[in-house]
């Protein structure tokens, strides 16, 4: 039995208060409704969909109860669904392994689990990285101009930091 | 002398208009009190109506221009403000509002004695400064173009050639079009009244002499805070400004030798500094005049965390410091030790990448408890902190007992924080610091539980402003704080776990509240539960996730990030909001 994806319109983006309208979409952007607020999905899943939707189609990491998606299957497999970190991962695999992949995941620890992610971001922060004002912004900017047009018997460390300030620091 | 025989008052026992206006005139200024005079009756009302000179308008959509003139058609002075605060933080879109055009209309129609005027984060265009010249030129003394866009050098040269009375211009950190240099010779020309001046943190462009020059013809100028320029360039324009006591700006260049800023002497009077890219090489250029120095602006410099500790320990006399976390613990002790003055501090956040910062330069409950202890004279706390206990907020709510303004944002570096939740240390703070009108506090999930966040609505005091971050832990806990906090008049959240229905259950609740903004909630799925906080004259605007540039400032606009969505809510006499752009949707029930 084969269910349809659905998006669900988390910020009322369509701009109207009336009931909720479900339209087909595709994973992906599922996935970056889900990265933007992946508590949310968590709420939403848990309150078990509001009133007047079908229950849940997406099915919540038990292979057992699955009841098949768009994705076809070969025989002996059922798709196991996993939705982490924000993204959501489709895999085909048999009962046996379904079942040892979610008892693992059990086992792991929060500590565990925290350590692999190299420094989640959403953990520390919620789900908005702290803002940085604006004057500050640029003249950190101008710092790094400076320091990265200086010659090149600087130190190495000053110019690799500079690459790597270019990547994650400035988000708004 | 009999008493009844005295002569009776031209108004039958009741003090005469003329008197009650002198006295209210000249005695009553405090915003509050006018409020209440004005509610006394009608006759009290008509006189404040006639005699209120200053008037600030929190949000330029609460009221309209014509309401503002209609009842005070006296008005000398005028602050208004537009976007929301976050828009210092990039997360505001450009266009989301805030243009001055109407305002400027209704001041060049009938508002004749207005000869002050603070515009903060709006949209202003060249063209509104044209009418506002031709109207009230004359007469203008104070014109403040506050983190305001939408004008260019034109504008300003518009106002040169015609506010020869103006004493005060500030543009402070406005974005301002052109790349002309011409329109600083134009101020020095045709003013010379000119008492401050302020193009800090703007692009604008101009050359050293056009700066000498006004210093020559503005013989009152006492306060000069520029864009870039560099310093040595500047020794004619120290030498001739003689009354200078406030200077912020300039630049330096990288050079290890030399002698390039040696040649620098301030004018004598200096007592409020701040140098752009100042650097440990040329940091002794200021050594002379430490001990006279009031204010110190070290935000936008090069220095280390040694560096500002030898500086510091020079300034006895600060009462104003400004600086990035780079001060750390150390550099804070040393202020806690010599800067028994200090009323005001803020630490911003400097760099995160630990290779462009000083490693020592973080700050932490030791240093802030340093602080307390040693400065009983601050009014106003402003922190990026790495590192927090509840010991440190109880030594706050003990000792800073002048505390107004307390604002503090723990970091994401440290995975690990000594001691959260900070539930008890928050109450201690709010209980021990009563003076307390505005209050910061941005922390991280497991930073404060839903019983903390409950004490804050409890002991809120006074607290008119506030900015949560990451607190709480429920619904419960917003319910519980909505149920105190009675006299608090602006809300921002953000990054919070809160529903739509819990925040505007919230909004209903909180007797003083006149204006929310959040971004980082539990959305529903149509946002119709946010309309549980409908009611007259409550104006509710989202701002639905938007894509926009990540680093606007030095990027062409490849990397993108999403922004969250946000809720912008106030109450207004100025119905409905009609200059919606595209990136704004007004909510109202239909």
């Amino acid at each position: 039995m084969a269910r349809a994806t659905m998006e669900l319109d988390f910020f009322g983006i369509e701009k109207e208060n009336s009931a909720a309208k479900l339209q087909r979409s595709s994973i992906r952007e599922i996935q970056s409704a889900i990265s933007r607020n992946p508590k949310l999905l968590r709420s939403v899943m848990a309150s078990g969909f509001l009133s007047g939707l079908p229950a849940p189609s997406i099915p919540i990491l038990n292979s057992a109860s699955s009841s098949g998606s768009a994705i076809p299957s070969s025989p002996g497999t059922a798709p196991l669904t996993i939705f982490f970190n924000g993204t959501v991962s489709v895999f085909n695999v048999s009962h046996d392994k379904a079942e040892s992949i979610i008892r693992k995941a059990g086992e792991v620890s929060v500590k565990d689990r925290f350590g692999l992610e190299n420094g989640l971001p959403s953990r520390l922060t919620g789900d908005l990285p702290i803002a940085r004002k604006m004057s500050l912004q640029r003249f950190l900017a101008r710092r790094k101009q400076r320091l990265s047009s200086v010659g090149p018997y600087e130190k190495e460390f000053e110019v690799a930091s500079v690459k790597k300030e270019n990547l994650d620091v400035t988000q708004p | 002398m009999d008493r009844t025989k005295l002569p009776r008052p031209a108004t039958c026992g009741e003090v005469p208009d003329v008197a009650l206006e002198c006295v209210l005139g000249g005695y009553v200024d405090d915003p509050r009190d006018r409020a209440a005079v004005s509610l006394v009756c009608r006759r009290w009302y008509r006189i404040d109506c006639l005699t209120r000179k200053h008037v600030t308008i929190a949000t330029c959509y609460a009221a309209t221009p014509r309401r503002l003139r209609l009842r005070f058609p006296r008005l000398e002075s005028l602050k208004l403000k537009g976007k929301p605060r976050a828009a210092m933080f990039n997360l505001i879109p450009e266009d989301w509002g805030g243009h001055v055009a109407p305002w400027i209309e209704e001041i060049a129609d009938g508002l004749d004695c207005l000869k002050a005027i603070h515009l903060r984060r709006m949209i202003v265009t060249d063209g509104d400064l044209a009418v506002l010249v031709r109207a009230r030129g004359h007469m203008l003394q104070s014109l403040k173009i506050d983190k305001c866009s939408g004008f260019s050098t034109d504008g300003l040269k518009i106002v040169s050639r015609s506010c020869r009375c103006l004493r005060t211009l500030f543009l402070e950190e406005s974005s301002i079009a052109g790349s002309d240099d011409d329109w600083l010779r134009e101020f020095a020309v045709n003013n010379s009244a000119l008492e401050s001046l302020n193009f800090y943190m703007t692009d604008l462009r101009i050359s050293p002499q056009d700066l000498e020059l006004l210093a020559r013809n503005c013989r009152s100028l006492t306060s000069l805070k520029i864009s870039e320029c560099d310093v040595s360039d500047l020794v004619g324009l120290f030498q001739t400004a003689a009354a200078l006591e406030e200077f912020g700006g300039g630049s330096f260049d990288d050079q290890r030798e030399g002698d390039k800023y040696e040649k620098i002497i301030f004018p004598k009077k200096l007592c409020s500094l701040g140098l752009i890219f100042m650097g440990t090489n040329q940091m002794s250029m200021i050594f002379p005049g430490c001990a006279a120095l009031k204010r110190l602006d070290l935000q936008y410099t090069f220095l280390s965390t040694e560096d500002h500790c030898q500086l510091i320990q020079r300034c006895p006399n600060l009462e104003v410091l400004e600086v990035r976390n780079v001060i750390g613990d150390r550099g804070l002790e040393v202020v806690a030790q010599t800067c028994k003055k200090l009323r005001r501090l803020r630490i911003e956040r400097g760099d995160d990448d630990q290779g462009l910062e000083d490693e020592q330069g973080k700050v932490s409950q030791v240093g802030l408890s340093a602080l307390a202890l040693g400065c009983p004279e601050l009014e106003y706390i402003a922190v990026y902190v790495s590192d927090i206990t509840n010991a440190a907020f109880e030594t706050i709510g003990t000792f800073s007992k002048k505390l107004c303004d307390f604002r503090l944002v723990l970091l994401d570096r440290e995975e690990r924080i000594t001691d959260l939740p900070l539930d008890n240390g928050v109450r201690s703070l709010l209980r021990g610091c009563t003076n307390l009108r505005r209050f910061a506090l941005y922390l991280r999930p497991g930073g404060l539980s839903d019983v903390g966040l409950g004490y804050i609505g409890e002991y809120s005091g006074n607290i008119q402003y506030m900015l949560l971050g990451n607190v709480g832990e429920s619904d419960l806990g917003l319910l519980c704080f909505a149920r105190g906090c009675l006299k608090l008049q602006k809300l921002e959240l953000r990054s919070c776990c809160f529903t739509e229905h819990s925040l505007a259950l919230a909004a209903l609740q909180l007797p003083s509240l006149r204006y929310l903004w959040v971004q980082g909630y539990k959305a529903s799925q149509t946002g119709r539960d946010l309309l549980a906080m409908a009611r007259p004259y409550w104006n509710i605007e989202f701002i639905p996730p938007r894509s926009q540039i990540a680093d606007p400032v030095n990027d062409d606009g490849r990397v993108r990030v999403e922004c969250q969505a946000q809720i912008l809510a106030y109450y207004s006499l100025a119905g409905k909001r009609l200059d919606c752009p595209e990136s704004v949707v007004p909510l109202h029930p239909e």
